[in-house]
């Protein structure tokens, strides 16, 4: 019987670091080893496994590059992780388990990790997969991390240097306990050094200009054989993987400019999964009996609010409580997910989303929505009714032009925001959409350090780890991702500490307190957490999804499992 | 002599147009807010560090005018720049771009130029009667049609009969045999070619039955019919042959504009072409990229139409230079 290694992950709860846990994977990785070694049999369904055939999936997105230092479609990033090892990788349950190394040790001062690689791995060309590959990388990335893997610098933040004192030994040692090494390093593919070690020479700027062309020598569970830009990405079954055989020779990731045209793709048989449906395909796919599943995803749509103490006198109401609780009683999120997800859905509340598993605050629960209590905190604030139903702040108008980019307004963003509008008419507050492309919405919200913009409705698509999604907030973050002008030093504080948390019971009670401030200021109003809803043809079976999604940068699980249906 | 000077005449407003248009390529997107830089503002990997060494790799820390008069020197050297998303040589990109979108486009206004011609010469020919009044508004239907409402219809319509997507069935391990490759290639372009045919004929309808309608009514004409020559002759040698002057424009435009690929239907039916090579570009703020796909388009638009003028120049003895 074929045992699949994220049904063998062990119970539900936080991830616990250090020698515990390594225990507890060891144990795992080894169990999973020994079952997964025999073939065919029965699937974690329960469903006889069929070997072979190549899983022809869809997708809306492409791949921007093949070289890990240039890509940032997140297609490239889940073609890395299906190619390339990696030390350790997500379960459905999003907890740490094993992927090229077998166990990790963390130092009692949280400096030092070690992690111990799989023996006698193998890269697709026959040489050697050893942990000098993985020390490697990372000195590479820290060496250049400046210039040439400037894209990857944040995989190695606090690190000092990587050593592999032997073939399946691998230390890390950091400058200060980092609280999340684990999610970084899930994040850091590792490459071959004799293939990428003569691109790193000089000032490194060959690694940037290597093409990585397919055929690519692989180290994880399929090579890629073809890659026709904005086509086809084609991988076949690597027969030197170290970890779980797929049962499929191969899978074939085709690119299309528009979900219809991928939608009707899967509906005449020309693919045998989609990424991503849209809500609206949902019914149609279910009727023509695809499996059609759909899980909390970590995307969330919200209502920007300028945070900035210094913005201009012309809006400065917007940093009035009053005023942003009202905005937040003033949006209908249950009238949202139904309209404009059709469902598919749920209300939001706090910037940490529930599909991260267990860092969101429970506490932090969604503004129940009532125009009367929003009228009446308007009230309060002393801002009367005016002509044409419009208060009055401060001398003007409350009527605010809100940034709309093209992330929102290419999908059901615009049909939240005529919800949200025509609420926020009844309680006078006029909003004028501006819809601008996503690069000329960032400069707009930024504009004049944060000056002069009101309002927008963006979006967020987070990591399982909470550290990204906390750190837009920061001072810190100001032009470089901070797309509210917040800024508060004693949330940086907390941010700091939450980063170096030594237990992650201690972290998680400050990533807690952090969701709570902001739940308090609301530079973001959380509109919704919007599902991850996929296909497949009802003839394959056991492909389960890790954060709601199945081809993803974070676990090479899925298509390790799915297989024909018996 | 006077040809000559035609020529040359000609051919220097080329090259300062194509001058002038360099220029505008380069300047156009820059007034655009946004850049490379900030397109990548809600992307997790893109760190602080990443920002400041693209923004240094890229040159977008160097005055505008600095960075001009590099574009001018890399150019006058036939080096289109680096694209800021791919890293890889522009050329390379477009001219891969290029080559998926000239044969579809082509085969497209090829199909609407026989189809156009053939049913403006039946709508004149047959001036007043139901088959002229049939073409005529079908032409004036298709013509009106907005491309992609059309192209989402003919997917909806044809999902299940004809590919819904890409250039050929790519889920193969080994190559195709060459014909069935091409037979491959044939199939999945009917939809986005038929989309423009669909598009683009109308308007070589309307231009030939205008045009044709003209001619008819000509002195030459009438005699020729005093003199007795069948219908058809008069018709297909006569004027149909005159008519078609017109043409010559509208179609050298026409190809002019294949290289800007048919942008819409690219898209639509995800043919990686150089229109949705430019699309992408432009939400990326990718400018060599931009410039690149602009240059060739205009560079292709200016000798066409010179191609054209000598053309006409050459067919009708009238123009002068």
């Amino acid at each position: 019987m074929r045992l699949r290694r994220n049904l063998l992950a062990g119970p539900p709860g936080r991830p616990r670091r250090g020698p515990v846990l390594a225990v507890a994977l060891v144990t795992i990785a080894l169990t999973a080893t020994a079952c997964g070694a025999g073939s065919g049999g029965t699937g974690g369904g329960g469903q006889a496994v069929k070997e072979g055939g190549v899983f022809r999936l869809g997708s809306a997105s492409s791949i921007d590059s093949l070289n890990p230092f240039v890509a940032f479609q997140e297609d490239a990033y889940t073609t890395f992780e299906y190619i390339y090892p990696y030390l350790v990788q997500y379960n459905q349950k999003l907890q740490f388990v094993p992927d090229f190394a077998r166990s990790w040790q963390e130092s009692a001062d949280g400096r030092t990790w070690t992690f111990h690689t799989q023996p006698n791995a193998m890269w697709s060309d026959g040489k050697p997969l050893t942990a000098a590959d993985a020390a490697w990388t990372y000195n590479t990335i820290l060496k250049f991390q400046n210039g040439p893997t400037a894209n990857s610098a944040g995989y190695v933040a606090h690190l000092k240097s990587a050593a592999a004192p032997n073939a399946t030994t691998l230390v890390l040692t950091y400058a200060r306990p980092v609280a999340n090494v684990l999610s970084q390093i899930q994040q850091t593919p590792i490459l071959p050094e004799h293939i990428w070690a003569q691109y790193a020479a000089g000032n490194g700027k060959g690694l940037t200009r290597f093409t990585n062309a397919a055929p690519i020598v692989s180290g994880g569970p399929f090579t890629l054989v073809k890659y026709v830009a904005k086509q086809i990405a084609l991988f076949k079954r690597n027969p030197a993987f170290y970890g779980p055989k797929p049962h499929i020779d191969g899978l074939g990731l085709q690119f299309f400019g528009t979900d219809d045209a991928m939608v009707s793709a899967l509906k005449s048989g020309q693919l045998d999964g989609i990424e991503a449906v849209p809500p609206t395909s949902v019914k149609t796919l279910k009727a023509a009996h695809f499996v059609v599943p759909d899980s909390p995803g970590l995307y969330f749509d919200d209502f920007i609010i300028n945070s900035d103490a210094r913005q201009d006198a012309s809006h400065k109401e917007l940093l009035n409580p009053l005023l942003r609780q009202a905005f937040d009683d003033a949006i209908d999120r249950q009238a949202i997910v139904k309209t404009s997800l059709l469902g598919f859905g749920q209300p939001g509340s706090s910037v940490i989303p529930p599909a991260t598993g267990h860092w969101d605050d429970p506490a932090v629960k969604p503004a129940s929505f009532s125009l009367a209590s929003a009228s009446q905190l308007l009230n309060q604030a002393g801002y009367k009714m005016g002509p044409n139903n419009v208060r009055i702040a401060d001398g003007h108008p409350m009527s605010y032009t809100m940034i709309m980019p093209a992330d929102t307004t290419d999908g059901y963003g615009e049909r939240s925001f005529q919800i949200v509008q025509s609420d926020f008419a009844k309680i006078g507050v006029k909003l004028n959409p501006k819809n601008l492309d996503n690069s000329a919405a960032y400069t707009a919200v930024t504009a004049s350090n944060y000056r002069s913009f009101e309002l927008s409705m963006w979006d967020w698509s987070p990591l399982t780890d909470p550290d990204f999604m906390l750190s837009v907030l920061t001072c810190g973050s100001f032009n470089v991702w901070n797309d509210t002008g917040y800024c508060s030093k004693a949330y940086d504080s907390l941010y700091a500490a939450q980063s170096a948390a030594t237990s992650p019971q201690q972290r998680q009670k400050i990533v807690y307190q952090m969701q709570q401030m902001i739940a308090s200021a609301r530079p973001y109003l959380v509109i919704d957490y919007a599902d991850s809803i996929e296909a497949h043809s009802a003839t394959w079976a056991d492909l389960p999804l890790v954060a709601g999604l199945s081809f993803a940068p974070y676990s090479k699980i899925p298509f390790e499992t799915v297989h024909m249906a018996g | 002599m006077q040809r000559a000077d035609y020529v040359i005449k000609r051919g220097f407003f080329a090259l300062v147009t194509i001058f002038v248009a360099v220029t505008l390529n380069f300047f156009l997107f820059r007034v655009l807010p946004g850049s490379a830089v900030t397109d990548l503002a809600r992307v997790p990997h893109a760190s602080p560090q990443l920002r400041h060494a693209l923004t240094v790799e890229f040159g977008l820390d160097k005055p505008k005018w600095e960075q001009y008069l590099i574009y001018l020197r890399e150019l006058v050297h036939g080096n289109m720049g680096i694209s800021f998303n791919y890293q890889q040589p522009v050329i390379h990109l477009l001219i891969a771009d290029l080559k998926n979108t000239i044969p579809m486009v082509t085969v497209g206004t090829f199909a609407a130029v026989v189809v156009g011609v053939s049913t403006g010469v039946l709508s004149a020919w047959r001036r007043g009667s139901p088959p002229d009044h049939i073409s005529t508004n079908l032409a004036i239907f298709a013509y009106a049609f907005p491309t992609q409402w059309l192209g989402l219809m003919l997917l909806i319509l044809f999902a299940g009969i004809l590919p819904a997507g890409g250039m050929s069935d790519p889920f193969l391990f080994v190559a195709e045999p060459f014909w069935q490759h091409l037979g491959d290639i044939g199939t999945h372009m009917i939809l986005p070619a038929g989309t423009l045919m669909l598009t683009a004929y109308g308007s070589y309808t309307l231009v030939v039955r205008s045009s044709l309608l003209e001619t008819l009514g000509e002195d030459y004409v009438l005699t020729a019919r005093a003199k007795g020559l069948p219908v058809r002759r008069i018709v297909w040698r006569h004027a149909v042959r005159n008519a078609l002057l017109p043409m010559v424009t509208l179609i050298a435009l026409d190809f002019g504009y294949i290289v800007g690929g048919a942008l819409l239907v690219e898209v639509i039916f995800s043919w990686p072409g150089i229109g949705e090579a430019m699309y992408t570009a432009i939400g990326q703020r990718d400018y060599p990229m931009l410039q690149g796909g602009f240059l060739i388009l205009t560079v292709s638009v200016i000798v066409l139409n010179f191609a054209s003028d000598l053309v006409y120049f050459r067919l009708d003895p009238r123009i002068t230079a």
